[in-house]
This record gives structure tokens, C-alpha cells and sequence, in this order.
């Protein structure tokens, strides 16, 4: 928690075949990450289209984390690279519209790597903390 | 060096000159029918025409300062189900041409044996000012050629023309250059595909040459386009806008999903945001208006349009077509000009310049982007 005691409200779309092994690993071998994170399990991160991403931000999620298999492992041959270029465009659109694109990240973790998704979640819960909480989180009038 | 013709114009009538060389291609054995802007009865409005016979060339006036859609739309409509069967040559506009181009690319029309024929485009205006001019007797094309030609930015002008950089066709067979040209006199055409060549080797002397003028004279017409396009992205760029920008701009919206019904490169037979998707349990509602502590209703005003972006910023050509048809005159072609040139930038991508060049979201490169 931070100072003024945000909690961020953190959305992950977690690759079934990646990313959501490696945090039910994190959770098994007990490493410790803040709980500000909601998984959403999918089956590639090249299925999340940035509408979904988009309507977290704007029902009230601070930041929203993409993650998915490492270059070359994924299950679809190429859904992470795909990904990686719709991440690209949505935060080019809010980078333009002065939206805080800082609050949508994508990163590639393994079903091996439950130390290095305690360690992004973590990083990334401090930097929404920065950010503060989202101006479209609260606004009613969307 | 491209292969040129020019087209003599007789007492000022550019239409005519124009109508002229389409009769001649109709007569020939290389143009099965043609489609160009035609003047409606009433006279108020041009609508995209297929005519298979020269005599049915009367109002047509490719050059009419009016562009009710994208004839893009028209192109796909005639070639999605199945390719053309004869030669058709298609007389667009340089934005229509580009969201030929990107649809294209998205298999919703189909390039084969279609004869592209682009002119210089110096603008259009809404299609209710060129309906007013026209009910009290003005509006002629010449008259609107004469005005513009001479004041770039003339206010008549549409705001996606305004701030148009890209006023010349890129790709296509054949162009009607506009620009540098006396148009008393004459105009040129230019064929820059060896289809395009076929149809000026019927006319009188065609030369080989290059058309070093009219270049001079787009420069001089883009410097001035991209001047205040740079003004309108810095309008809207970064804390410009925000949320509250956002928010304000968006204020009259009425969710009629117009901008998207006349947009060229929004194809979707059934889009994501008609869809029930979002639709949920009343209990469900008022769950988020407490959480919120209001919750608008109709919801997702803001997530069409960040959703509309994110669906086709990367080939959005700026054709104004949002606009124009927004019932309540929101900045649309700023708004998605502006997001779809920094989109395209990031990729390295302009829509609709090259036909080879493949869609930014449809392709992707291992050594490039974050995360690495
Ligand atoms: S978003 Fe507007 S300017 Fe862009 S292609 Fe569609 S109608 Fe034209
Ligand atoms: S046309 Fe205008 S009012 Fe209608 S949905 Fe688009 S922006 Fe909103
Ligand atoms: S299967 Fe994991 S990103 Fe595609």
C-alpha cells in the first residue's frame, strides 16, 4: 500500500500456457508478491483484443498487465508477437491522447518463472502507486 | 519518365474536357464501363455512377467539390462477392484511392481488372455547403477550382482537406494532374502503370516527359498541408487533450455509430461494439454505479471510440468521411488523423501507400517493439 493508501487495482490476462502457471508456481513455492493483481486466464496473448484491455481501464482497473510466452515459445507460433504489436497501438493512442499509456504493460514470463512474475507484479504495483489512482477508474461519465 | 497526354480544355469547361477523354475510353476496345461522380437530378449531390455507354457521360463531373463517401465503399461493393469480369476504369479521389488500397488489403475488394484512374485532389467541401451553393445557383466546379487553387486552406474547404498532405494519388494506372496546370488551357494525364498507358496512346501526341511542374507545385501544396496538419496534431497531442479533453470533445456524442457506418476501412459485417458484448444484468449496472458512484447510461461512449481507434488507426487514411457524417460536429478527422499518424509512425506504415506493404497489425517482426 502506498502512503496515502492506494491500492491499486491491477488486471492481468495471464497466457494459460505461461504466465499463469508461472503465478500458481509463485503461489506453490510461497514467493511473496502483492495481491493487487486479478489473473484472467487466456489461452494466448494473442487473443486479447485491446477492447478487453480497454474496458478494465475504464471500469476501474488502475493498470493492466499483458503477459505471455518468450519469443519463440508460443503455443500459437506467433500470438505473443501479434500481441505485441496491438499493445504497441493502444499505447501509441494513449501516449497521443495524454491517457497514461504507463498503465498498460506487457512482458513475457514462463511457466518457469514464478520468480520473475512476483518481481513484475511487484514493480508494476509500484508504479501505478506513482501513477496514482486512474482518472477513467473513477470517472462516471465514460 | 512517365508517358503524359494532354487534354485541351475548350472555354473553361474542365468537366467537360474530362467527360470527353471517358467517352473516348468507353468507345474503346480497352474500358468496358466506367464509374465516376454524377450529378443527382436535383443536382445537389454527385453520387458514384456505373455507366457502360458514352451517352450516359452527361453530368458526370469527376471533379466535384463534394464527396458523400468513400467511393471506396462503392469499389468493394463491386468486387468483393467476385472480381470484375470486363476492364472497369473507377475515377477516385487520392483518400479514396488509399482506403481502396487498405481495403484491399483486407480482402474486401478486389483489384482485378480494375483500371484506377486518381486525380489531383484540391478538396472538397461538406455536402451541405456544396447542396446550398448549388440550390442558389452557384457551386460550379471551375468556380470552386478558381477559389481554392489560390487559397489552400480556404475555409470552404473540408477541415479533413485542410489539412491534407497527401493530395496526389500514389498508386492507381493513371492521374489527372490538376496541379501546376493552367486550367484554362489544358490538363495532363499521366500514366504511371503501362495499363494507364493504354489509355492515353489513343490521344493525340503523347510524350514521353516528366511532369516536373505539377511536382513543383504539390510541394508547394504539401509544405502548406502539412504545416497546419502539425497545428491540428498539436491540438490534440498529449495534455491537449487527457481525459477531460477527451471527455469534452466526446460531450455530444449520441452513440448513433454514424462515423463508423460511413468509415471506408470499418468493414465488419457485425461490429464488436453492436454486439450485445457489453450488454449485462440490470443488477450488474447498478453494481458498478456504486462502485463508481454514477454510472452513465448509455455506458461506452469512450470505449467505442478508443476501440474504433484501436481497430483501425493503422489504416485510416483521413478521408474526413467520420465527420462529415457526425450529426453534431465532433472533431473526428482530428481526432483519428491525428492518433491513426502516430500509430502508422510507430509501425513505419502509411495506409493505403503501397499495396505491398503488409497490414502493421496483420504482421510482425522477432527483432522489434518492447518487451524484447
Ligand atoms: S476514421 Fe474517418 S478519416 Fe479515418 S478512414 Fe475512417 S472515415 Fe476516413
Ligand atoms: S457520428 Fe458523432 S454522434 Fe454519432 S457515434 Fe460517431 S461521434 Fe458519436
Ligand atoms: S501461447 Fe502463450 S503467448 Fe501465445
Amino acid at each position: 500500500m502506498s502512503e496515502n493508501g492506494f491500492e491499486p487495482k491491477i488486471v492481468g490476462f495471464l497466457c494459460n500456457w505461461c504466465a499463469s502457471n508461472a503465478a500458481d508456481l509463485a503461489g506453490t513455492t510461497r514467493i511473496q508478491y502483492p495481491p493487487n493483481i486479478r489473473g484472467i486466464r487466456v489461452m494466448c496473448s494473442g487473443s486479447v483484443d485491446p477492447a478487453y484491455i480497454l474496458k478494465a481501464l475504464l471500469e476501474g482497473a488502475d493498470g493492466v498487465l499483458v503477459a505471455g510466452c518468450h519469443p519463440g515459445d508460443c503455443h500459437y507460433v506467433s500470438g505473443n508477437y501479434k500481441a505485441r504489436r496491438r499493445v504497441t497501438a493502444l499505447r501509441t493512442i494513449l501516449r497521443t491522447l495524454g491517457l497514461e499509456e504507463d498503465r498498460v504493460w506487457m512482458k513475457w514470463i514462463s511457466a518457469s518463472e514464478g520468480k520473475k512474475f512476483a518481481e513484475t507484479v511487484d514493480e508494476m504495483v509500484r508504479s501505478v502507486e506513482a501513477l496514482g489512482p486512474s482518472p477513467m477508474a473513477k470517472c462516471w461519465s465514460l | 519518365m512517365a508517358k503524359l497526354a494532354r487534354l485541351q480544355i475548350d472555354d473553361g469547361d474542365v468537366a467537360g474536357a474530362i467527360r470527353g477523354f471517358l467517352a473516348g475510353l468507353l468507345e474503346g476496345p480497352s474500358v468496358g464501363a466506367v464509374m465516376a461522380p454524377r450529378a443527382v437530378p436535383s443536382a445537389d449531390n454527385v453520387v458514384q455512377t456505373l455507366i457502360t455507354e458514352p451517352e450516359e457521360l452527361s453530368g458526370i463531373d469527376v471533379l466535384a467539390p463534394v464527396m458523400p463517401i468513400n467511393a471506396a465503399r462503392a469499389v468493394s461493393r463491386l468486387t468483393r462477392i467476385a472480381p470484375m469480369d470486363r476492364p472497369v476504369a473507377v475515377v477516385m479521389r487520392p483518400c479514396e484511392i488509399r482506403a481502396l488500397v487498405e481495403l484491399t488489403k483486407l480482402k474486401q475488394a478486389d483489384l482485378e481488372n480494375l483500371i484506377i484512374i486518381g486525380f489531383d485532389c484540391y478538396g472538397a467541401q461538406h455536402l451541405r455547403a456544396y447542396a446550398a451553393a448549388k440550390r442558389d445557383g452557384g457551386g460550379s466546379t471551375e468556380e470552386f477550382l478558381n477559389r481554392v487553387s489560390s487559397d489552400l486552406l480556404h475555409e470552404s474547404l473540408r477541415s479533413a482537406c485542410r489539412v491534407c498532405e497527401r493530395p496526389a494519388p500514389e498508386t492507381g494506372d493513371l492521374v489527372i494532374g490538376l496541379f501546376g496546370a493552367d486550367l484554362n488551357k489544358e490538363l495532363l494525364l499521366i500514366a504511371t502503370t503501362e495499363k494507364g498507358e493504354a489509355l492515353i496512346d489513343g490521344l493525340a501526341a503523347p510524350e514521353e516527359g516528366s511532369d516536373e511542374r505539377r511536382r513543383e507545385a504539390l510541394g508547394e501544396i504539401m509544405a502548406a498541408r502539412e504545416k497546419a496538419r502539425d497545428e491540428m496534431f498539436a491540438s490534440i497531442e498529449g495534455e491537449a487533450t487527457g481525459l477531460e479533453g477527451l471527455l469534452a470533445m466526446l460531450a455530444p456524442c449520441i452513440n448513433c455509430h454514424n462515423c463508423m457506418t460511413v468509415c471506408p476501412i470499418c468493414y465488419c459485417m457485425h461490429c464488436f461494439f453492436d454486439s450485445d458484448t457489453f450488454d449485462l444484468e440490470g443488477w450488474k449496472y447498478l453494481r458498478r454505479a456504486a462502485r463508481k458512484g454514477a454510472y452513465r447510461m448509455l455506458p461506452d461512449t469512450v470505449l467505442f471510440h478508443l476501440g474504433r481507434l484501436n481497430h483501425m488507426a493503422s489504416s485510416c487514411v483521413a478521408c474526413g468521411a467520420c465527420e462529415d457524417a457526425c450529426p453534431n460536429d465532433i472533431p473526428l478527422l482530428a481526432l483519428f488523423k491525428t492518433v491513426g499518424h502516430r500509430v502508422q509512425e510507430a509501425f513505419e506504415y502509411v495506409a493505403g501507400r503501397d499495396l505491398d506493404e503488409p497490414l502493421p497489425l496483420a504482421t510482425f517482426r522477432e527483432d522489434e517493439l518492447e518487451p524484447r
